[in-house]
């Protein structure tokens, strides 16, 4: 900025002193670019080897568009040169997460007012938001669901509302919409969809109570009250379905609760505590192909592997902001290749892991 | 326009192509820097900021002019081995558009923000910062108008600060500044200047169940007022410095109770020069003892002592919140001694009842004064909601003197709140009378009131509109009364805002280098001598629109009219203000592209004078680098 001070002088030698100074500082670019720290990239968290060969292994992360973004052309990048990088839209508080058969990641972000859809295989991002709605506007989108047509049903926790958009994210209509266009729910949480039943299962946490649906949006059943015996919750939140039986977070009541789909008790698994195996604030449940259940326990930034009589397998990271470790995970989802989405709200982003369970052979003891 | 040239940057084609290499250079160096920088091993430091280019004009009492040039502004942020033990950041702008200020772009300001932090979650951290701002515009408050005077205004100040907090030692807090600025009115001749050193002494001390506490503080502020809103008076000069000490002790006593005597002790001394010259200083001590207990949670009782010496040299200070010193020459010693106690009973929840009693000695101009005071207060709150909206409350306190009654004190005020139809209707209505005794005794009060609609339209729009006011009622000195009035409505649709004012005010108030001060209305105006008092009524409207045409589009544009005038004896000075300003800006990615527009016609002068009348616009854009 030497010129702009010395604007008033015209001698020679200042001009000759100024084109000396550019050309000190072009020059000097490479070593000003030398001292530059590059972000460097972080380390992986190993991989967790596991019994019978069964392995953990830690993929990415994701939080933003610009991870599906796909390849940037020489045009696309001098753009960006010129005028600076679009703005990509960030997760800000996500919550849940859903995969559809196409391999998209649906988040609902109670921070954004949305719901953030990454197709990385088409290489498109997009964000569905009805903030500004006249009618049915949406305020917390909470827990998010999807039919066997990857329909996404949204639940709005402050609205007292499900929302349903259809898989390119356009609205369909809203479940619990009363006549003043207040909510049927006090406050949707959990939902979980049976397609094949055609049931929509959503937890009513400050009712205490779990709805059964039809796809219509009638209500068909509702089971639970508040207390610490069977089918009795204290703040229940997500919800999981899993062939016959459908598994609800207690959450205050620190454990998990098996139902069948009829609502009634079958069993329950886990209790207060700050050790392995226990639950302090449990979130978000999830189970893989060998029918082993993944619990979030936000409290401590771990998610807890259990079989399926309750006993605890292993768990796997950590309170942090390192690749694989978690501050106030939320939501979880498994897909059917066995890749487990942990919502990392506070880090405002997704982990990804893949579990490489035993064949299906070994599974049936076979050779 | 003053000093000051808007657009002060070179000219010439040649330099176009300077230009041209400067901005090649920046994006060169903003290239390889995406992340932070590390120099060394310990100095970490992050930059990013805005470079841009604009393009200016303006017309100025008829004669244009035009220019261009750069503009820009960084944020470097840093620390040395981590954050706490050495953090920095530095804020540089040049030629920054000041579309954040009521005055537009009428200049551009330079200057620069800075501050360092050392030793953080030590026992002995420290902060360091240096301010300063070259060409801004700010405003001369008028009371109760809305756009006050434009002024172009320079600042600068440096502050150092250090504390020590040793476990089992007492803490200490030092803190040094300094500051000046000086400020001309657009339009009128001469300069306001006031420089200004403060150096703060705190310590605090707990032993053996006692609190213990001492201060010192020093001021010194000079200050130069021009001449010219006072044609035919010449510049004044005040030069005044101050040394405040105190100290308190306190401790618990049984039956909840706690026992505290303070000592305070201000120094002060005041020199002005302007077609006369005076000087004036004094001290004023304060001793003040007190002993509360509360057996129970309805039952109250507390002893208080306090001796007073020469009270004068405070009252300015209550006056002038901002330390700007006003034309005082001593109106002789003021003295007082005080004992008394207070018994407090809450009979039930909105009823309670003091009885008190005490004895004061008072000197005053003069004359002595000598009372022992019976009081006796009863204090109800009623909150009761009655035709679904309407809520009201009602305090009163009579204070009796033993040769007789001073009068009757009481606070009430009345609410409502309703829907109807959708409009919310909301109103405010409050009166409070009070005996003042802190120099002599005598009754002040004061009334407000607001009306207020909103509606809804959908879930988008939303139109308002109100009325407000406030007047003083009974003062301590006749025509000292004073009275603002406001009248306001707003359209919001979206992210688009439609709103107008009017308003109008009169009253009384003290000139400064800063602008007009109201006087608070509890003030005898026998604590101020001299004669600083202007009385002053101004009235303005104005209407602005803000909106968000297409996204990353602003546009705001507004229109402001302000009459006042301010009449002291012997003077009188008329004031008039029109001000136009619009600005747009477009965003694309990191590209801001910027435009504003200024008109200003103002007049600030007696009669006859010729008013000022400012034309200024621009165009430019600016790119926003993450240099590293």
């Amino acid at each position: 900025m030497v010129q702009l001070f010395l604007r008033n002088a015209e001698g020679r030698f200042l001009q000759v002193g100024v084109r000396i100074a550019w050309v000190i500082l072009l020059l000097a670019t490479p070593s000003w670019a030398h001292k530059v720290k590059e972000k460097t990239v972080e380390p992986p968290p190993p991989d967790l080897l596991l019994e019978g060969g069964r392995k953990l292994h830690y993929e990415r992360s994701f939080s933003s568009e610009k991870e599906v973004e796909g390849k940037r052309g020489f045009f696309t990048k001098l753009v960006d040169v010129v005028i600076g990088e679009p703005d990509h839209p960030h997760l800000v508080r996500p919550y849940s997460i859903a995969v559809d058969s196409k391999g998209r990641a649906i988040v609902s972000d109670p921070g954004a007012n949305g719901i953030h859809i990454f197709d990385f295989e088409n290489h498109k991002y997009k964000f569905i938001e009805r903030r500004d709605k006249d009618r049915d506007a949406m305020r917390t989108p909470q827990c998010v669901a999807l039919d066997a047509q990857d329909n996404i049903y949204v639940t709005d926790s402050e609205a007292g509302k499900v929302f349903v958009f259809d898989p390119s994210g356009k609205f369909r209509r809203a479940i619990g919409s009363l006549k003043g266009g207040e909510g049927y729910f006090k406050r949707p949480t959990g939902i979980a969809i049976d397609s094949a039943a055609q049931r929509i299962y959503i937890t009513d946490t400050l009712r205490d109570k779990v709805f059964v649906l039809g796809m219509d949006g009638t209500v068909l059943q509702s089971f639970g009250k508040r207390g610490g015996g069977e089918v009795e919750f204290n703040l229940p939140t997500e919800l999981l379905v899993h062939e016959q039986n459908l598994f609800v977070v207690d959450a205050m009541n620190f454990r998990v609760q098996f139902l069948d789909r009829s609502g009634a008790f079958q069993s329950e698994m886990g209790r207060l505590g700050d050790t392995s195996g226990t639950m302090f604030r449990p979130k978000g449940i999830a189970m893989d192909s060998e029918g082993h259940l993944y619990v979030v326990d936000g409290m401590w930034g771990i998610v807890q592997v259990f079989d399926q009589h309750g006993r605890l397998l292993y768990y796997f990271g950590g309170r942090g902001t390192a690749n694989g470790e978690f501050q106030l995970p939320a939501g979880l989802f498994i897909d059917h290749e066995d890749r487990i989405f942990v919502v990392d709200s506070f880090n405002r982003r997704v982990q990804v892991y893949k579990y490489s369970g035993l064949p299906k052979r070994a599974q049936a003891g076979q050779p | 326009m003053g000093a000051e040239t808007r657009w002060g940057m070179w000219r010439g084609s040649s330099k176009i192509r300077n230009m041209g290499c400067w901005l090649a250079c920046i994006v060169l160096l903003a290239l390889p820097a995406a992340a932070q920088l590390q120099v060394g091993d310990y100095l970490h430091m992050n930059l990013n900021g805005t470079v841009g280019f604009n393009y200016g004009g303006g017309m100025n009492q008829g004669v244009s002019d035009h220019s261009m040039g750069f503009t820009g502004n960084a944020d470097l942020t840093g620390n040395y081995y981590s954050p706490n033990f050495l953090n920095f950041n530095v804020d540089p702008y040049y030629n920054r558009e000041q579309t954040n200020s009521a005055f537009g772009s009428l200049s551009n300001s330079t200057g620069v923000s800075s501050n360092v932090n050392l030793f953080n979650g030590t026992h002995f951290p420290g902060s360091v910062s240096y301010n300063k701002s070259y060409n801004g515009i700010s405003a001369f408050g008028v009371p109760g108008s809305d756009l006050g005077l434009a002024q172009h205004s320079n600042t600068q100040s440096f502050a150092v600060g250090w504390s020590a907090f040793v476990p089992d030692w007492p803490s200490l807090n030092a803190s040094y500044t300094i500051g000046n600025s000086s400020n001309d009115i657009v339009g009128e001749s001469g300069n306001d200047s006031e420089n200004d050193k403060t150096l703060n002494l705190l310590s605090n001390y707990r032993w053996d169940g006692y609190t213990f506490s001492g201060q010192f503080l020093h001021r010194n502020t000079n200050t130069d007022f021009a001449e010219g809103l006072q044609p035919g008076e010449s510049p004044t000069k005040t030069f005044s410095s101050s040394n405040s000490y105190g100290a308190t002790a306190q401790h618990a006593l049984p039956l909840n109770g706690n026992f505290g005597v303070s000592w305070s002790r201000l120094a002060y001394n005041y020199h002005f020069e302007d077609s006369t010259s005076g000087k004036n200083a004094g001290n004023s001590d304060t001793i003040n003892g007190t002993a509360a207990f509360h057996p129970t949670s309805k039952i109250g009782v507390s002893f208080i002592a306090v001796y007073n010496d020469s009270l004068l040299g405070s009252i300015p200070q209550q006056v002038l919140t901002s330390g700007t010193p006003v034309n005082l020459t001593s109106a002789g010693t003021f003295r007082s001694e005080l004992v008394g106690s207070d018994f407090f009973y809450q009979i039930l929840n909105s009823l309670g009842i003091h009885a008190n009693i005490n004895h004061q000695n008072q000197s005053f101009l003069g004359h002595s004064y000598s009372a022992t005071q019976f009081g006796g207060s009863a204090e109800f709150n009623f909150s009761h909601s009655i035709l679904k909206g309407l809520s009201f409350g009602l305090g009163v306190v009579d204070t009796a003197q033993q040769e007789t009654n001073t009068g009757l004190g009481f606070v009430g005020n009345l609410n409502y709140s309703r829907k109807f139809y959708g409009w919310d209707v909301g109103g405010n209505f409050s009166y409070s009378q009070n005996v003042q005794t802190a120099l002599l005794v005598y009754t002040s009060s004061s009334y407000s009131y607001l009306a207020s609609l909103r509606k809804r339209f959908g879930d988008h729009a939303y139109a308002m509109t109100g009325y407000s006011g406030s007047h003083s009622g009974i003062t301590a000195n006749s025509g000292t009364t004073s009275a603002a009035e406001r009248v306001w409505a707003g359209l919001i649709y979206r992210g688009n805002t439609l709103n107008a004012y009017y308003n109008k005010s009169n009253g009384l108030a003290i000139f400064t280098s800063t602008g007009l001060v109201t006087i608070p209305v509890t003030l005898p105006t026998q604590a101020l001598s001299g004669n600083p008092f202007t009385s002053y009524s101004s009235k303005g409207w104005g209407i602005s629109l803000g909106a968000t045409p297409v996204r990353r589009l602003t546009v705001s544009a507004s229109y402001g009219k302000a009459d006042g005038s301010t009449i002291q004896p012997g003077l009188s000075i008329y004031t008039n203000d029109t001000l136009i300003n619009a600005t747009m800006q477009y965003r694309l990615r990191k590209i801001f592209v910027n435009a504003g527009y200024t008109r200003l016609d103002q007049s600030a002068s007696s009669l006859g004078g010729k008013p000022l009348m400012v034309t200024s616009y621009y165009i430019g854009f600016s790119r926003w680098f993450n240099f590293f």
